[in-house]
């Protein structure tokens, strides 16, 4: 199992990042929801994927409700938006307005679930890629459900060569709040990548 | 065009999706026929566009971030259908409707990097159907739920209408198997809350059973148009409780029941028909109970022959100690009368009151064997010697006083009785022979018992008869008066005439005025006929005063019945003197003992008005009444009349001699005119004269006559042959009155 160890200045200049990113974000979000959004990134940290166990809940055996997009290009990694199932629905609920009954997330709910999720990774990649001057191809989004084990599990590759990099995120809507985690899963080469492409962002900032 | 190329596009306008792509200026580069024919801009048209210039206003807020994302950062997006389902103004035909119809959209924003320059294609799904299945999913949802919730409610509804109903209810399988009982229920038989055991219908109803071969349950009265059936229902304690119930089926899969605890109502029914069959005053039966526990012991009569024994009971005289003492000491009589006359009886007798002063005493077994039939001789005596003993007895309770208001009141009864045996006919019958003993009781002088025999029917149909007739004989002039010559020691004249009346019926000839006067005080008929009498007489002694046949001092004498011996009688009496046109002088009245002694106080008052008046008042049979001599000093009385019964055996009878001669002294030292009856030997004459008795009256002189032989008696004067010689003394100033 590898670790990597991020600099204090590495994730402070990441969260200033991903909050820029998630401004826009919230402000489509705004829009689309016809309430009055806010989205806050409050820490930023990096973990092996054993130990990333969600910490939305306590419990590690709780059903998520995720979207994820696979992106790939300067580095590649699979980008999650994860939220505890019930508040899922709650968000779509306000979104499309919905009365359903509470276990049925039909075609249009995961879509519109999806979209939201969309939103807020697109708009964390465009600014990465903007601030970082960085290539990055994002893919279509899907919608999975299952442990938070079970989630960042999937895919390809040795789950011992990869990180996460997670960043818990409040949603705030005048109805209430919602709880939501974003995270960056990477193989160890390409944090390292990216983390490269940060410290070139903060040699120019600095100088 | 390269063959892959030419398929390409075939293919590319073949997809049943939209698709466009736009180049870094948001010009359109690619445009497919299926967007053509949505979109009604065909890819002619719509290459080298710019696609805000296509469609104005849709490519802004999501559409247009998700436009940049792609072409800038080669981001993808989705545009869910939910959020965002009408971004291109797009149509298709609708074939159910008839018409062009939106298409609602699904959109892919994919980037394109071709060689160094970035594309941006659109993807459009229609999703209209999957919206609208969507919808009808939902609406089919959305009634499901509320069907649920109106069951539910619907459902706790019922149970709640179940649960809380006051009746039982319960339901059972086909088989009796006890599926559910409401809290009623349980409370009903018993059977605690947390109690799960296994229950069958017939732990609870053991009356029903299983119809064998059918499986179902026999018994179960389903029709309730004639009431609730009813059973005797088990409790789980093993108490049996009756019950009523209702029983229904449900869908053939069971059967649900209702039912009443009748504890209850059974209580009340006992005590309501214990205040029908009792009387409220004594607490004795009423004349209800009294008519099923007869019409019960003639029957057992008849068909077992037991014998029995029928009461009636009437108590003497009790209006007039209801008119005197008024009705609560007469409610309060009664109540003691029927203390006493329980305590004369067997438990298993009946004592009833009828009603008024009316009691009925059934006597059930007294004393014949059992099975004999018919009843024998000695069965009956064993039973009648039963009865007479138990007879005895009221008699004897009325031997002592009543404590009624703080008085001492005397009663008694008068007792009619019926032996009831296989020979009783009906319990009509056996009321009617009672009822004839009764009566007789009655006429043998009250405060006795009779028993029925044969011979009573016919002086009893005699009467009746009597009775009936009487009512018309005024009318039909067939009561007439007869006159007595009353004749004066001192004078030997006619001093006085009693008048009597006589009934000549139509075809029982003359009927004896000892059977008949009864019967006219009794019907009433004696105050319409007194004043007949006082009339009639009145009119024929100023006939004779007329014709000069008697003198104007010779009074006639009319018998007054105590029962017209009230107030009325003044009038009577005043009206038959004015309209005969006759002085009071010629008028006198004659009263027996018994009369006077009855009511003292009002007596005195009516006997001074008549003496008031100027009539003669004279004491009729005297000497045989219960009577005090004090009174003689206190009534207006002008003369005495010795009871035949001293005068007829005078001569051979040393006591009615003495008893005559006495009276005749009495008389005498008190100023009383004494008059003597029933004078028929010459031998009693002669004693009554040297008596010194003031008047004769007897067959000896004549019998009552009618007018013209009366006349013929007066003018002829035979009698005088027979008179004594006139003797002097004192004694003779008394005829001439007071």
């Amino acid at each position: 199992m590898k670790t990597l160890k991020l600099s204090e200045l590495q994730l402070d200049t990441l969260a200033e990042i991903f909050n820029i990113g998630i401004g826009s974000a919230a402000a489509s979000l705004s829009e689309m929801i016809n309430e009055d959004v806010q989205l806050s990134i409050p820490s930023v940290s990096c973990l092996p994927v054993m130990q990333a166990s969600s910490t939305l809940t306590g419990d590690q055996s709780a059903i998520l409700s995720a979207v994820e997009q696979h992106f790939s290009g300067e580095f590649e990694g699979t980008a999650f938006l994860l939220f505890p199932k019930g508040e899922s629905l709650e968000l779509v609920r306000r979104l499309i307005s919905s009365d359903l009954p509470l276990e049925e997330l039909s075609e249009f709910e995961e879509d519109a679930l999806k979209e939201v999720g969309n939103v807020i990774l697109n708009a964390c990649f465009y600014t990465i890629s903007n601030m970082l001057d960085c290539h990055l191809d994002g893919d279509i989004p899907n919608h999975v459900q299952g442990s938070c084990q079970e989630i960042l599990g999937r895919g390809d590759g040795d789950i011992d060569e990869k990180v996460v990099l997670m960043l818990s995120m409040t949603f705030s809507i005048p109805s209430g709040d919602i709880n939501g985690e974003i995270s960056y899963m990477m193989n160890v080469k390409s944090m390292q990548n990216f983390l490269r492409i940060v410290d070139t962002y903060l040699t120019q900032i600095i100088s | 065009m390269h063959s892959t190329t030419r398929l390409s596009t075939a293919a590319f306008d073949l997809l049943n999706v939209g698709v466009l792509i736009i180049d870094q200026q948001c010009c359109v580069v690619e445009w497919n026929e299926w967007l053509s024919k949505s979109s009604a801009v065909s890819a002619a048209a719509a290459k080298g566009q710019r696609l805000d210039e296509i469609f104005p206003d849709v490519v802004r807020g999501r559409l247009g971030q998700a436009i940049t994302h792609a072409l800038d950062a080669q981001l993808s997006s989705t545009l869910s259908s939910a959020i965002n389902r009408f971004v291109f103004p797009l149509t298709k035909f609708d074939g159910s409707s008839l018409q062009q119809v939106p298409i609602a959209q699904s959109l892919l924003i994919k980037p394109i990097v071709e060689a160094a320059d970035s594309y941006c294609m659109i993807c459009i799904h229609d999703v209209t159907e999957t919206v609208k299945r969507e919808g009808i999913l939902r609406e089919k949802s959305n009634q499901l739920q509320k069907l649920a919730k109106d069951y539910e409610v619907s459902e706790q509804r019922s149970r709640g209408i179940i649960e809380s109903s006051l009746d039982s209810v319960l339901t059972f399988t086909l088989e009796g198997l006890v599926q559910s009982l409401n809290p009623a229920a349980r409370g009903m038989f018993g059977i605690a809350d947390e109690r799960e055991a296994v229950l069958s219908i017939f732990d609870l109803l053991p009356e029903l059973s299983v119809k064998k071969d059918i499986g179902v349950l026999e018994g179960l009265v389903i029709d309730v148009s004639n009431g609730w059936p009813k059973l005797m229902a088990r409790r789980i304690d093993g108490v049996e409780i009756p019950v009523e119930y209702s029983v229904s089926y449900v869908d053939d899969l069971f059967y649900t029941m209702v039912l009443h605890d009748l504890t209850e109502r059974e209580a009340v029914e006992k005590r309501l028909k214990r205040l029908a069959q009792y009387d409220g005053l004594t607490g004795l039966a009423n004349r209800r109970l009294f008519t099923e526990v007869l019409a019960t012991t003639v029957m057992r009569a008849r068909q077992h022959g037991e014998l029995s024994a029928l009461m009636l009971l009437d108590l003497d005289r009790f209006k007039s100690i209801n008119d005197s003492m008024g009705h609560e000491a007469g409610d309060e009589l009664l109540s003691q009368v029927s203390s006493r006359l329980e305590g004369c009886f067997r438990d298993d007798d009946l004592v009833a009151r009828l009603g008024g002063d009316e009691f009925a005493i059934v006597l059930n077994s007294v004393g014949g064997s059992r099975g004999a039939q018919p009843t024998d001789s000695v069965s009956m005596d064993v039973g009648v010697g039963f009865v007479t003993r138990a007879a005895e007895r009221v008699v004897g309770v009325f031997s002592e006083p009543f404590n009624l208001q703080g008085r001492e009141v005397f009663s008694s009864a008068s007792i009619g009785i019926a032996m009831c045996s296989t020979d009783t006919e009906s319990e009509a019958r056996l009321t009617k022979c009672a009822d004839v003993a009764l009566y007789a009781a009655k006429d043998q002088g009250r405060n006795n018992y009779q028993f029925y025999t044969e011979n009573l029917d016919k002086a009893c149909e005699i009467k009746l008869g009597l009775e009936n007739n009487l009512h018309h004989a005024l009318k039909n002039r067939e009561l007439m008066l007869s006159y007595q010559p009353q004749i004066s020691r001192a004078t030997g004249e006619i001093c006085g005439v009693e008048a009597l009346l006589r009934w000549r019926h139509p075809s029982k000839g003359n009927i004896s005025p000892e059977v008949f006067v009864p019967l006219l005080e009794a019907t009433g008929l004696i105050q319409q006929v007194g004043e007949w009498v006082l009339s009639e007489a009145c009119m024929q002694r100023k006939r004779w005063q007329a014709s000069k046949l008697l003198s104007d001092s010779c009074p006639m004498a009319v018998n007054i019945s105590g029962k017209q011996f009230n107030g009325a009688l003044l009038d009577a009496v005043r009206k038959a003197m004015g309209d005969a046109g006759i002085e009071p002088c010629m008028l006198e009245v004659e009263l027996t003992e018994s009369t006077l002694m009855e009511k003292t106080q009002e007596t005195n008052a009516l006997l001074n008005e008549l003496s008031g008046m100027g009539v003669a008042i004279s004491i009729d049979d005297f000497g045989t009444g219960y009577s005090s001599l004090s009174y003689l000093k206190d009534f207006p009385v002008t003369s005495l009349k010795v009871d035949k019964s001293f005068v007829i055996d005078i001569i051979d009878n040393d006591s009615s001699s003495s008893i005559a001669e006495a009276v005749i002294a009495l008389a005498h030292t008190m100023g009383l005119k004494v008059v003597a009856e029933g004078v028929e030997t010459q031998q009693a004459l002669d004693v009554l004269s040297r008596f010194e008795c003031d008047v004769f009256q007897g067959f000896l002189f004549s019998k009552a006559l009618n007018v013209e032989d009366f006349e013929c008696f007066a003018r002829q004067q035979h009698w005088q042959s027979l008179m004594p010689p006139v003797s002097s003394g004192p004694s003779n100033n008394v005829i001439s009155g007071h």
